[in-house]
């Protein structure tokens, strides 16, 4: 069984990378394989221009934040993050004051003397970072760090990552399953499935332009019609047409439900793509209203209406449309 | 199953038999130690000439005890740590092989055990005997019987399967994670041992060291089947005075003395490991 | 971790060897009770059953072996009794107080057996008790209580005792909720406890020499074997002694699905 098909994978420096895609897609593979705690059964991996593969972790320059931390329990805070400088055999006025620096970075100057055990998981989660940060290694790793704080705190965790890949300005890799962490954070995302990469780019080229099926319902929510091509013009399910370039066959045609407009509402363009259907259900969302129309023909689209509106009951007709700039055509398969 | 009162109920067959059979007999036995013996008979007194004895007679066997028993302990844990050790880290399925054996050779009678090193040890043993024929030695090793040789070898092999077990149970709770970070940040295999591996088992290990060493130390079966006559341990005493003589407050006088002795020496040993296994 | 050849070699290795030192006795002994050389030496000679059926002759091995069993199955029933209502009652403690209480019952199995012998032989001549296998029973429970509360706790302190309470919920009473949820998740475990128990008390020679008076076990016809000079069959019983504690620990270690 392949964990990970043949990747040709490049990282500039100062990028901050994230390796997406659900459980078993090969991310965390990929990430243990540049950390060097496994070997390629094939290929090379070259680290600032100098082969890593033969070389075990602790003579990589790379660091890595593990999923659970893995902070020393029998060691204080201070001792944690001096460890590897210790190692390093770096002399102990530069590692005392590295070390204190490295603590203000991320906030924990007043805990250098607490034992792991007695900090929160923000705080456990700061030791990690500042532990493997303070060895300025060339590719800083984390392997879902954030998956196990709450909700707010781990909004707060991924500015403070921001802030300190603007201000220490290195390379980071992380792995995630969350398409908004990776959307919030990353310079550049590589969404991966089945141990291959599915689609590289930033996050509003994989948003506005997914390559698959795939692609789009991962990253944001999607709307996917089905349809036939014929003669460069698609004939979707629903009812509706437009125009398209491309082979004859079956299609899927993907909108956001946040690029959708009302009927009352002015469309802009002069080709839009109408769709008529009623409201079966709305969820109030907090900052926008979650319609579900079903269309006469049976099927189902999803649409964001922003703000308040206290004339979106269920039942009630409408007609969808939008420009035909906003939607994309997938291949069928 | 769920009130409190029951609750009691229940601890209380286990606390009856803990108190009528071990605080008690226990605690007569220490009163005991401050009487006396009038012609074979039990007098009741408070006197501290059988501890007086106790020093001034016993006193050289009872330092070659603790002696041979710190030995064997030190011995038993060293070879134990590795046991657990190699059972956790390396070696996956076939390190779970070994700690199987070694458990099970738990049990397999004490006595049996003992017996079985004093045909290998003999002259005319199996171990001679291999040495001889590999032309290793030309006549038969003496002192590998009835020597303290002998009697450390066995107890050892007695008390292995004892220090491994709470050695392997705190390396257990070791993670693997920290470990990994250990060698990210730089550290190769022998220092991830030292640093990581080594603080975090020592409850195990001196929980290890203790058992071994007041095992070791009240042991007199061993020396009697094993050990030579230099080799008297302070378990032959107590033996002694109580069958021979039946002089049962001298007994007991050793025998606390004894476990006291022990008890000062494994707190002690505690320390030690502390300031030892501190991480840097 | 791809550790490196030599560090391979040499744990292998020593695994080997630690193997061979541990189990080499038990196996010598063994195979000592069936070959006709009468000292414990190479060659062993042709094989026999010979020492067994002089054991087996020998008025006293029938005697020690009612006695052994008697006492073993006794000390088996009783200490799992009263170590399973124990056991039961401390997994419902808070965790410290549990552990202190559990560490009080085991001090009898941390003292060398010979202090508690002692004790427990003054005790019983002071108190005009007449020395024998009434004697012997109650003081092996004392030792190996612990034992089982031990094997016990471990299973129950990580038990789930909610699955209780939803037993409840859906309306059985407490003592069905107890017969149909908790007994059969932890009757391995009480089974395993008791052969450990039994195998430990049937091994027993210290405590037993000292509270039996003119009676005698298994381990102590062994003693008296031994003491006597060189009888072969000694080796017969003590494949048999180191087969039954042996059979019956194994038992118990997969009964518990022991794994540290």
């Amino acid at each position: 069984m392949t964990a990970l098909h043949a990747i040709d994978l490049e990282v500039g420096k100062g990028e901050f990378l994230a390796l997406l895609g659900p459980s078993g897609c090969g991310k965390t593979t990929l990430l243990r394989l540049i950390g060097g705690f496994l070997t390629p059964t094939a290929g090379r991996i070259m680290i600032d221009g100098e082969d890593a593969t033969d070389l075990p972790p602790e003579r990589r320059r790379t660091n890595m934040v593990f999923q659970g931390y893995g902070l020393f329990p029998h060691m204080t805070v201070r001792q944690n993050i001096a460890y590897g400088l210790k190692i390093a055999d770096r002399p102990a006025g530069e590692v005392a004051e590295r070390t204190v620096r490295m603590a203000k970075v991320v906030h924990l100057e007043d805990l250098l003397d607490r034992m792991p055990a007695t900090l929160s998981g923000g705080q456990q989660q700061r030791v990690a970072l500042a532990r493997a940060l303070v060895m300025e290694p060339a590719v800083l790793l984390l392997d879902e760090s954030l998956a196990a704080l709450d909700l707010k705190l781990r909004k707060a965790m991924q500015d403070e990552l921001r802030q300190l890949h603007l201000s220490l300005g290195g390379t980071f890799i992380f792995v995630t399953h969350d398409q908004s962490e990776a959307m919030a954070l990353a310079s550049r995302i590589i969404l991966m499935r089945d141990g291959r990469v599915e689609q590289s780019g930033t996050p509003e080229q994989i948003y506005r332009h997914p390559n698959s099926r795939f692609a789009a319902e991962f990253i944001g929510d999607a709307n996917i019609l089905s349809g036939r091509r014929l003669s460069n013009r698609v004939y979707l399910d629903c009812g509706s047409e437009c125009e398209s370039a491309g082979r004859d066959g079956a299609v899927r045609l993907m909108i956001r439900p946040g690029d959708i407009h009302f009927s009352d509402q002015p469309c802009g363009e002069k080709e839009a793509v109408k769709v008529r259907g009623r409201i079966a259900d709305t969820v109030f969302m907090g900052d926008h209203i979650r319609l579900t129309v079903m269309t006469e023909a049976g099927v189902k689209l999803v649409v964001h209406s922003p703000g308040a509106r206290s004339d979106l009951t269920p039942s009630r007709d409408l007609t969808l449309r939008w420009p035909a700039s906003a939607h994309r055509i997938l291949e069928s398969a | 199953m769920t009130s409190d009162r029951p609750r009691i109920l229940q601890i209380l067959p286990a606390a009856t038999v803990f108190v009528l059979l071990f605080l008690i007999p226990l605690g007569y036995y220490l009163v005991i130690s401050f009487w006396r013996l009038k012609s074979y008979r039990l007098t009741p007194d408070f006197t501290l000439a059988n501890y007086s004895e106790v020093v001034h007679e016993y006193l050289a066997a009872l330092i070659f005890t603790v002696l041979i028993s710190l030995l064997t302990a030190a011995i038993t844990t060293l070879l134990a740590l590795m046991i657990a050790y190699m059972a956790r880290f390396k070696m996956g399925k076939y390190g779970s092989l070994v700690l199987l054996v070694v458990l099970v050779t738990l049990f397999g009678g004490y006595l049996v055990k003992i017996y079985a090193w004093k045909t290998i040890l003999g002259s005319q043993g199996i171990l001679n005997a291999g040495l001889i024929q590999f032309g290793i030695v030309d006549e038969p090793v003496p002192w590998l019987l009835y020597s303290p040789v002998s009697v450390v070898i066995t107890l050892v092999h007695f008390l292995l399967p004892f220090a491994v077990l709470p050695i392997y149970s705190s390396m257990r709770e070791i993670g693997e994670t920290p470990m990994a970070a250990a060698r990210d940040l730089g550290a190769g295999s022998v220092r991830v041992f030292f640093d990581i591996v080594l603080p975090q088992s020592r409850p195990g290990i001196f929980a290890a060291f203790a058992l071994s060493f007041l095992l070791a130390a009240g042991d007199y079966v061993t020396p009697r089947l094993v050990g030579g006559p230099e080799t008297f341990m302070v378990g032959n005493f107590i033996e002694s005075q109580f069958i021979n003589r039946l002089n049962a407050p001298l007994g007991s006088a050793l025998s606390f003395s004894t476990m006291i002795t022990c008890g000062v020496i494994v707190l002690l040993v505690n320390w030690l490991l502390g300031r030892l296994l501190r991480p840097r | 971790m791809t550790p490196t050849t030599s560090s391979v070699v040499f744990w292998r290795a020593f695994g080997c060897l630690a193997i061979f030192f541990m189990l080499s006795p038990l196996v010598l002994v063994v195979v000592f009770s069936f070959g006709t050389n009468e000292l414990a030496t190479l060659p062993i000679g042709t094989l026999t059953f010979r020492w067994y059926s002089e054991l087996f002759a020998n008025t006293n091995f029938a005697t020690a072996l009612r006695n052994s069993l008697v006492v073993t199955l006794s000390v088996g029933l009783a200490s799992t009794v009263t170590g399973v209502l124990a056991a039961l009652a401390f997994a419902r403690w808070r965790p410290a107080a549990a552990n202190g209480a559990i560490m009080l019952l085991s001090l009898p199995v941390m003292m060398p057996p010979l202090v508690l012998a002692m004790a427990l032989a003054t005790s019983f001549s002071a108190s005009k008790f007449q020395l024998g296998l009434h004697t012997v029973i109650p003081s092996h429970i004392v030792f190996t209580q612990p034992l089982v509360i031990l094997i016990l706790y471990a299973q129950l302190s990580s038990f789930n005792f909610a699955i209780l309470d939803s037993a409840r919920d859906l309306g059985a009473s407490p003592w069905r909720a107890f017969r149909t949820v908790l007994l059969p998740l932890i009757g391995p475990t009480i089974i395993g406890a008791a052969l450990i128990a039994m195998a430990v008390s049937l091994d027993d020679f210290v405590i037993t020499f000292f509270t039996i008076g003119n009676g005698m076990t298994l381990p102590t016809l062994v003693w008296g074997m031994l003491r006597k000079g060189l009888d072969p069959s000694v080796n017969a019983l003590g494949a048999l002694i180191l087969v039954a504690t042996i059979g019956s620990s194994m038992l118990a270690l997969g009964l518990t699905r022991y794994r540290g």
